[in-house]
């Protein structure tokens, strides 16, 4: 049965040349952004060196510092209790925050409290802060520069072009070591040739170069830097500092995933339980998020991560949703006038005992066909524009690449499509009279 | 096998009422040859297409079979058709992407059956009706008759109990219009099947066993 209606699926659509056209270029193009979509996804969200871990990290990126006050109100009210007035009153309290503070978290505040939290495989503190002028000749050379610990190199897999990791003791001794990626090598050497041992002029220090790292193509801020230094050479008064806000913020990889929660409710707890040293604030809240809630409250912010997560999710699906609305309409309408063609084919089958469920199905089936066609199509096209954009650099650092789970999207979305944009006008069609369409042909 | 029993079709729109049929009542014995004749809109083919569970009437009874039908759900209507009933229309109705092997298996496509069997099948059908060298053309490559042919081979190839055919040699010629009376004869003859014929033929209408005549939507004698 699939393949007589598969056979009559390409007659159909070798017949309606025009028709075809039309479907298949709205559906092409309509899965092609949406492969892009899924592929830039893919590439914010998903799971790539050097964060291939991003599943299993909490991060700590924001702490709020609040004076809480509890205000108490007295109200008095009079009331007659056996023709006698009495006086009534009613007292309520309420928190009020006069002065609140947020910002990522000090040194001194992950140093202290957060380096023996349970289940956590590993972590790290860095600050994405820093910002140095090179000049190459007589070129100015802006570059971006991240603090780091010696456990940044293990919880995040950096590639290493050549050399490694400057190490604990390099840190502790001060020695003026960097490590730099690929467009810093390319750019400030003027080529790709080895540069392990050489130096390079960070404002007025020299810092000897021990490692190059492949760049980073995403828009990840806390891995994806010119430089990496150790974080011992950021300004003195951020490691000194005994405020609990500051410029670092933590990453923490749980042993398990199922650990995050549980490590996320430590970290909350820990901070509640820290006296401040001065009257002006008195709470210290820390807000762990793992990498999804964090960029889902970027869309969507809400206190509670987790929702702020699901809100991104529905806006992402709504927007997701309106957009592949109109080719679907557009699709439905073209598949009700391509179906009401074939109306002498509806009463003939109908005649010789099709029900309405074996015309749904074939009907389906003929439009997932099609849109499996425009999917192929689609799929090429998207392929050759996410190289597009990543040759001409549309996305800046983001360089998107294809991958199978970006296919299996795909072919979601592509099934999806057919199905859809197919079942509205099969309905329609399956429900027609006999009569009525035998007499329409 | 099929019994009409006061069977009345109304057409109702806001301001008019047609009455296509009017208390039909008939009976129709296993393996007769029954032609349905009468002036154009009488309501023939209303008649078929009530009677072929194609159409509902507005009033009465139809049993095919000793079954109630009126009492049907579609999906047991749609069975049923498949089952006992075969369809010849005036103007062929063949499906124009499909080959000829193919139209011819499309009843066989809604009941249980393996493609060879389908295959099989509709070559017997097809040869039946003398077409078998014809099994791969396509409906647009045949002749008005020919298209027919394939027509009661796609008719026949379920083995139905009844045959319902609207005018079938309307479109055609005499010579080719003889060739298919021929074909519906030996059907009825060699394999007992039941056929109602709606005809403007007299010529055609005096070769079956009995004419029942319409006029105005009712029977008349």
């Amino acid at each position: 049965m699939l393949i007589n209606y598969f056979k009559l699926a390409l007659k159909v659509l070798n017949r309606r040349k025009f028709f075809t056209f039309i479907s298949l270029f709205g559906i092409s193009l309509t899965l092609m952004i949406l492969m892009i979509i899924a592929a830039f996804l893919d590439n914010e969200l998903g799971a790539h060196a050097p964060v291939s871990n991003i599943h299993q990290l909490a991060f700590i990126k924001s702490v709020i510092k609040s004076k809480v006050q509890l205000d108490t109100t007295y109200t008095y009210d009079t009331t007659y209790v056996n023709q006698t007035m009495v006086l009534d009153s009613t007292v309520s309290t309420r928190e009020r925050r006069p002065s609140v503070s947020q910002s990522s978290a000090s040194f001194h505040l992950l140093d202290t409290y957060f380096r023996d939290l349970s289940h956590v495989e590993n972590y790290t503190f860095y600050a994405a802060i820093a910002t140095f002028d090179v000049f190459v000749g007589n070129k100015k050379l802006p570059l971006s520069g991240i603090y780091t610990d010696h456990q940044y190199w293990q919880v995040f897999d950096f590639t290493f072009l050549e050399g490694g990791p400057y190490l604990k003791a390099s840190i502790e001794n001060q020695e003026q070591v960097v490590v730099i990626s690929e467009e810093t090598r390319r750019s400030y050497f003027g080529s790709d040739e080895e540069v392990v041992g050489k130096n390079i002029k960070l404002e007025t220090k020299n810092y000897k170069i021990v490692g190059v790292v492949k760049n980073v193509n995403n828009s990840r801020s806390f891995v994806r830097s010119d430089v990496y230094l150790p974080y011992t050479h950021a300004r003195s008064v951020l490691l000194t500092d005994k405020d609990v806000l500051g410029s670092f913020e933590g990453a923490f990889l749980a042993e398990k995933k199922s650990h995050l929660e549980s490590i996320k409710s430590e970290i909350v707890s820990k901070a509640l339980r820290i006296q401040l040293p001065t009257n002006d604030y008195n709470l210290v809240e820390v807000e762990p998020n793992t990498y999804t809630e964090g960029y889902a409250q970027n869309i969507h912010y809400h206190e509670d991560a987790s929702k702020s997560e699901w809100y991104a999710l529905l806006t992402l699906g709504g927007l997701l949703g309106l957009f592949i609305l109109l080719p679907t309409l557009n699709l439905i309408n073209v598949n009700v006038t391509r179906i009401l063609e074939r109306s002498s084919e509806i009463g003939v089958r109908k005649s010789f005992g099709a029900t309405e469920g074996n015309l749904l199905f074939q009907f389906v089936f003929e439009n997932i066909i099609l849109t499996f066609l425009g999917g192929i199509l689609g799929f090429f096209l998207a392929y050759f524009m996410i190289d597009l954009i990543n040759d001409t650099n549309a996305l800046f650092e983001i360089k998107l690449s294809f991958k199978t789970s970006t296919f299996f999207y795909s072919f979601f979305i592509c099934l999806l499509f057919g199905i859809v944009s197919g079942l509205i006008p099969a309905w329609r069609m399956s429900k027609l009279n006999i009569v009525t369409a035998l007499k329409q042909s | 096998m099929i019994e009409l029993n006061n069977i009345s079709k109304v057409y109702r729109t806001k301001t008019i009422e047609t009455v296509a049929l009017n208390k039909i009542n008939l009976k129709i014995d296993k393996g007769e040859f029954l032609s349905i004749m009468g002036p154009s809109g009488c309501g023939k083919s209303t008649l078929l297409n009530i009677m072929g569970l194609l159409d509902e009437p507005s009033e009465g009874e139809i049993n095919i079979n000793q079954n109630a039908i009126q009492d049907y759900k579609s999906k047991a209507l749609a069975h049923f058709r498949n089952d006992k009933l075969g369809f010849i229309f005036q103007s062929f109705h063949l499906i124009n992407d499909l080959s000829v092997v193919d139209n011819v298996e499309l009843p066989l496509l809604y009941r249980k059956s393996t493609a060879s069997q389908r295959k099989k099948l509709a070559e017997e059908a097809l040869e039946s009706v003398g077409l078998k060298n014809r099994m791969r053309h396509f409906p647009s490559q045949l002749s008005g008759g020919q298209k027919q042919r394939v027509a009661i081979a796609r008719a026949i190839v379920g083995k139905p109990d009844i045959i319902l055919a609207d005018e079938p040699t309307g479109n055609l010629d005499s010579v080719m219009g003889n060739e298919v009376m021929e074909i519906l004869l030996q059907l009825n003859k060699e394999q007992d099947t039941t056929i109602v014929m709606v005809t403007h033929d007299k010529n055609m209408a005096e070769k079956t066993h009995r004419l029942v005549r319409l006029f105005d939507g009712s029977q008349v004698n």
